[in-house]
């Protein structure tokens, strides 16, 4: 019995050995502890400001909105409709980032929050220029109804 | 020189679709500005082109 007590205070001395092995460990908070912690907790912070990059992430739609504000313009070619519901489809892809980026600066990528900006003004005058497209087209439409001698003379000095 | 005078706002836009294609690849800087600049310039040579083709009755 005495033997076998004997031999788990041998294993315990073991442990304490395995312990002791990271008892560098206590030396190294002491010399790098200021240091190492702050980075794992601290990322937000520094996003903040612009720095860091690691742990951050892009905007989901950002790359969305831009390509979108972008195309919205060749789109108004095809009677302005596609190109507002491109423009406007851009333009709450934008906005909705941009909100996004504001409530969690520290998450998202500054790239992608101007990217975001940029899709969003773009959406906003592909709009603009779909809406007057749509208008131009409503009142040919309507001036073709209402005179339509006066259009086939219009058409005629076209060709 | 043709698609100009068909469509002054032709060239430019493609700039802007190239560039943009270019800027989400490499993440220029102020790639976004640029293309919020050059966008703002397309729009405003399709207004001037849409106005003058009205006024001189060039509708298509």
């Amino acid at each position: 019995m005495s033997e076998e007590q004997e031999t788990p205070q041998e294993n315990k001395p073991i442990d304490l050995s395995k312990d002791q092995n990271p008892e560098p460990a206590p030396f190294q908070p002491l010399g790098n502890g200021p240091v190492t912690p702050p980075p794992f907790q601290q990322p937000p912070p520094f996003g903040q400001f612009g720095g860091g990059g690691f742990g951050q992430q892009n905007l989901p739609n950002a790359t969305a909105s831009l390509v979108l504000g972008i195309l919205a313009i060749p789109a108004c070619c095809f009677y302005g409709i596609f190109g507002l519901i491109f423009g406007v489809i851009a333009w709450i892809l934008g906005a909705g980032d941009m909100k996004k980026y504001e409530m969690n600066p520290g998450i998202y990528t500054e790239s992608s929050y101007k990217n975001a900006k940029a899709g969003k003004i773009c959406g906003m005058i592909a709009t603009i220029l779909s809406i007057l497209f749509v208008v131009l087209i409503i009142l040919i439409i309507v001036g073709a109804v209402a005179n339509p001698q006066m259009f086939d003379n219009m058409i005629k000095g076209w060709h | 020189m043709t698609s100009f005078k068909f469509y002054p706002a032709t060239l430019p836009l493609i700039f802007v679709v190239l560039f943009t294609i270019i800027h989400l690849k490499a993440d220029f800087r102020f790639g976004a500005q640029l293309i919020k600049i050059a966008f703002a310039g397309v729009a405003v040579i399709i207004l001037i082109n849409y106005i003058y083709k009205i006024y001189t009755h060039q509708l298509i």
